[in-house]
């Protein structure tokens, strides 16, 4: 008995997963306690990329602060530029012009191709893929050069101004844009045609990583997340802002909140995504892309909370002014952080290799959880 | 019946890998070929040294600090240039100074490459800025 209970069969072992590993997507570290190959508890270490950007909101007038947005969720930065100048305009009562709303419209939906893009290539590096890397990556390429074109830069755009935009866009570019939607519709076949019926892939990620909605609920999950689990909870929908009041944008959701739910509704909304890039770009008016904004922007007394459906999730900024040109304090709500609160839910229970997999289905960006 | 499924999905995939066989590659061989950069691209700075009125209006909205500019009143009253340093340690290349420079004297080029092997290295002045420099790339 006594030796049985000393064998190392009956030993927990504790697994340090991370800071540098390639599946937690950056410097995430885990502690896993495992008992033989199955995971009996998680302690999820972050903060390995905290750089106090919203400290810096504080020290940094309004214009300065600007770029910044780009480097909290580096891999959809349009989403938050969005955030912070939503809620700045917000607070200050600026309108923004329409052509300006639909190009911030065109750009925030090919940055979130972009950005699931990037997830799907990488999931299914966690899971034993290589090639659909290599296919997602020549897509997402041709949309961060559609996105350099007009902005100047691949990933840290600094697009978006109080009042509107940077740079207009030109007739060629909505051109290019719209030939590259038709492009992305027929790769997107593809994709679905090399994995979605791949019986290695279903099995290895069907049934694991359950979460219900009650919970997924209560543990404040939003996005991708929130609606694999049957929460049909879209702010595009929801809580419209910008030009999303204007269009009927679908809410995809699935019922079971396992991580081939989660790779559904992501790959679904793809498609949807593609769908509003048409109605965007027939729709887009001319005129003026920046309203009359005094140079030296202030805050004036008060608070705001503004939030956007970012890839991951809600990204919500939250806003307070004094008076002053600097934000007396400014909050983030990063959607990845409060979709890895969910995390040792998930994992508890299952399989060391499983582990990478459910991880990797949670898409989280450490850039934003850390800020 | 469990055969048959595993079969038909692998080979619906393996079609689509065989299509990519014959398609040409998309991969840019970068450091052989130059890098795509489009007119619009964020990369070193330009100076238009003739232009600049030493109005610091670059060097205030520069969220990092990075800029360090220098001038004197010239006899004809006119601001002179005798300094202008951009730190690209510091930099983060958001473009704001190029957007609040009101003569249009300062741009930012296509030169991305700009790494060296010390930190000094990366602080430019106005020789490494100028414009007839940049152009002769």
């Amino acid at each position: 008995m006594i030796a049985e209970r000393d064998s190392i069969t009956q030993e927990e072992l504790v697994l340090n997963l991370g800071p540098q590993h390639p599946s937690t997507h950056g410097v995430f570290r885990m502690v896993l306690d495992l008992r033989g190959e199955t995971i009996v508890g998680v302690t999820p270490h972050m903060g390995y990329l905290h750089r106090g950007f919203e400290k810096l909101a504080e020290r940094r007038t309004a214009v300065q602060y600007q770029p910044y947005p780009d480097r909290w969720d580096y891999l959809a930065a349009m989403f938050d530029e969005m955030a912070y100048i939503g809620a700045g305009e917000a607070l200050i009562g600026i309108e923004v012009p329409p052509r300006a709303e639909w190009l911030r419209g065109i750009v925030m939906e090919l940055n979130r191709l972009s950005s699931h893009l990037l997830w799907l290539g990488t999931f299914l590096l966690d899971v034993g893929a290589l090639s659909p890397f290599l296919y997602t990556f020549r897509e997402r390429e041709m949309i961060l050069d559609l996105l350099m074109e007009l902005t100047g830069a691949r990933l840290t755009y600094s697009y978006l101004r109080f009042g509107g935009l940077a740079h207009d866009a030109e007739d060629l570019w909505l051109k290019k844009v719209k030939a590259g939607v038709r492009y992305f519709r027929r790769r997107f076949r593809e994709y679905r045609d090399l994995i979605d019926e791949n019986e290695i892939f279903r099995r290895r990620v069907q049934n694991i990583g359950v979460i219900d909605r009650d919970r997924a609920i209560r543990y404040g999950l939003s996005g991708p997340m929130a609606r694999a689990s049957g929460v049909a909870w879209d702010l595009r929908r929801g809580r419209p802002y910008g030009i999303y009041r204007q269009v009927e944008v679908p809410v995809i959701t699935r019922e079971k909140g396992d991580t081939w739910s989660r790779y559904e509704v992501r790959m679904d909304e793809m498609e949807a995504s593609l769908g509003l890039l048409d109605v965007f770009l027939d729709s887009v008016e001319a005129g003026p892309v920046m309203a009359k904004v005094p140079k030296n922007i202030k805050f004036p007394d008060g608070e705001t909370y503004f939030s956007v459906e970012g890839p991951r999730g809600e990204l919500g900024v939250y806003l307070v002014g004094d008076g002053t040109a600097h934000a007396k304090r400014m909050k983030i709500r990063p959607p990845s952080l409060f979709n890895l609160q969910a995390l040792s839910h998930l994992l508890v229970g299952h399989m060391v290799s499983d582990a990478v997999a459910i991880l990797g289905s949670v898409d989280i960006v450490l850039g934003e959880v850390d800020r | 019946m469990r055969v048959k499924q595993i079969g038909g999905g692998l080979v619906k995939g393996l079609k689509v890998t065989g299509t990519h066989l014959f398609r040409q590659p998309v991969t840019r061989p970068y450091p052989e070929q130059h890098a795509y950069t489009p007119p619009r691209f964020r990369g070193a700075h330009r100076l238009i040294e003739d232009d600049c009125v030493v109005c610091h209006a670059c060097d205030r909205v520069c969220p990092v600090n990075c800029m360090t500019i220098k001038g004197y009143r010239g006899e004809d009253r006119k601001f002179v240039l005798e300094q202008f340093d951009i730190d690209y340690n510091l930099c983060m290349f958001c473009n704001l100074c190029v957007e609040a420079c009101p003569p249009k004297c300062l741009l930012m080029g296509p030169e991305f490459e700009i790494s060296a092997a010390t930190h000094n290295d990366l602080v430019w002045t106005l020789e490494d800025l100028s414009y007839e420099r940049g152009e002769s790339l």
